[in-house]
């Protein structure tokens, strides 16, 4: 593992534009999708490698049950992401976090904060399931530019 | 006797999370260098928990397009943790794995770490636990004909650092598993690189390991991980006894290769720096001692 504190490339990781996302369950939105890209050191891991996700949006937190993590069509909770095993975040994979918003959110610029702590248990295939290891925070913010077109990116 | 020098494509990482290379462009900037050897990174693999076939084959070809030979396979690791967090049998799978895999690229050392003991493992047993997993997986590395290599890169770990790691190597007393001292170990204090490690911040820099415990590591590390942050005018790096470590490599009669990692792209060192400049003087100091 390297020397510092750092195990990413902070810069270029969240996308600067979101989308409203559309459902099959009917024509509205049902929330805003942020784009992040894996710039992980440790870049290949099961998505359980990601131990925690907590979201800010327009300076206001995100209640924990409203945010999900959508990878290769996989749309997950939080817990759900925690014990995920059979599903691998590859390096520079472009996954989404969903924060849930019926009728989804006003198309233009919005602040988004984004952390996300990950394990420093390091064998890749395996998953720190009882919290025995400290984590790293991710912090991310930035302003994203929400589409005015919603896209169907839940199956 | 320093017999074969490769790069690891750790110099590119920046490059590559950012976008601007991707792996064959590493590998032919690589062998536009001169090197005619690279270390294969897990993170090329698209593991899932196993490698993508296009991926492996993609990555075969792109080898053999440059010439480039894959002298070993590093994979992230902590054996321990996983034994603790799973079993013994389960761990040895994982490894022998990544035996496979190190073979399938016909790469002569697969690299892993031992990690820590989790709090509620003893010592004795930390080192019990490795023995059992060494015993159970040396078979199948002499099948594949690949020498797995503990990397200890730590001046003060129970068995991530050269000493440590080499009283189980010592212990297991077998060709098929080996030591790979990692020039970290042996790094000197500078108030300006970081003290900590990602793995663990807790613990600071340890005082570093001296000429003469590289010596004693020597006898048991055909594989030597020669680490570069800040690269001089002349290759070397004012932060590790370089010249010390490397005329004890050319100088001892038996042979050994060299992995070169050159990684003061990182953001908290020389993001600044052109690294691939860096990696290649880096190439050069080291092989000027071949």
């Amino acid at each position: 593992m390297p020397i510092g504190t750092v195990s990413w490339i902070a810069e270029g990781m969240l996308g600067d534009s979101a989308m409203n996302v559309l459902s099959n369950a009917g024509p509205e939105p049902v929330g805003v999708a942020i784009e992040i890209r894996n710039q992980f050191f440790h870049g290949s891991h099961p998505l359980g490698w990601l131990r925690d996700i907590r979201m800010q949006l327009d300076e206001t937190p995100v209640a924990r049950l409203e945010i999900s993590f959508l990878l290769d069509g996989h749309h997950l909770t939080v817990d759900q992401v925690r014990q995920t095993t059979g599903l691998w975040w590859q390096p520079r994979q472009v996954a989404h976090v969903i924060i849930a918003r019926p009728g989804g959110v006003a198309p233009g610029t919005h602040a988004v904060e984004l952390e996300m702590d990950v394990s420093t248990f390091f064998f890749t295939p395996e998953i720190d399931r009882n919290d025995s290891y400290p984590t790293m925070t991710l912090r991310l913010e930035g302003a994203v530019d929400v589409r005015t077109r919603p896209e169907r990116l839940l199956r | 006797m320093i017999r074969h020098v490769s790069l690891s494509p750790w110099w590119a990482e920046g490059e590559i999370l950012s976008g601007r290379m991707d792996v064959e462009e590493v590998f032919e900037a690589t062998a536009r260098m001169g090197v005619t050897a690279v270390d294969i990174q897990e993170a090329f693999l698209d593991l899932s928990p196993h490698p993508d076939p296009r991926t492996v084959h993609k990555l075969r070809s792109a080898l053999a397009r440059t010439g480039l030979a894959a002298l070993s396979c590093w994979f992230y690791s902590d054996v321990l943790g996983a034994v603790a967090a799973t079993s013994i049998d389960a761990t040895a799978c994982h490894l022998e794995r990544y035996l496979a895999i190190t073979a399938q690229f016909g790469a002569r050392y697969l690299v892993i770490q031992n990690g820590e003991p989790p709090a509620e493992v003893t010592h004795q047993r930390a080192r019990s636990n490795l023995l059992a997993i060494y015993d159970r997986i040396a078979p199948f590395a002499e099948e594949c004909g690949v020498v797995v290599g503990m990397e200890a890169a730590r001046a003060a770990s129970a068995f991530n650092s050269p000493l440590g790691a080499l009283d189980v190597v010592d212990q297991f007393d077998s060709p098929w598993v080996t030591l790979v001292p990692d020039f970290e170990a042996w790094r000197l204090p500078s108030e300006s690189l970081p003290n900590v490690y990602v793995e663990n911040p807790q613990m600071k820099q340890p005082d570093p390991l001296d000429a003469s415990d590289f010596e004693r590591c020597l006898v048991r590390a055909p594989l030597v991980h020669a680490k570069f942050l800040q690269v001089g005018p002349d290759g070397s790096d004012a932060n590790y006894p370089g010249h010390e470590l490397l005329a004890l490599v050319r100088d001892d009669p038996g042979e050994h290769d060299i992995s070169v990692e050159y990684e003061g792209w990182l953001p908290e060192i020389l993001p600044q720096q052109d690294p691939l400049r860096a990696a290649q003087a880096a190439v050069a100091f080291v092989r000027s001692f071949a």
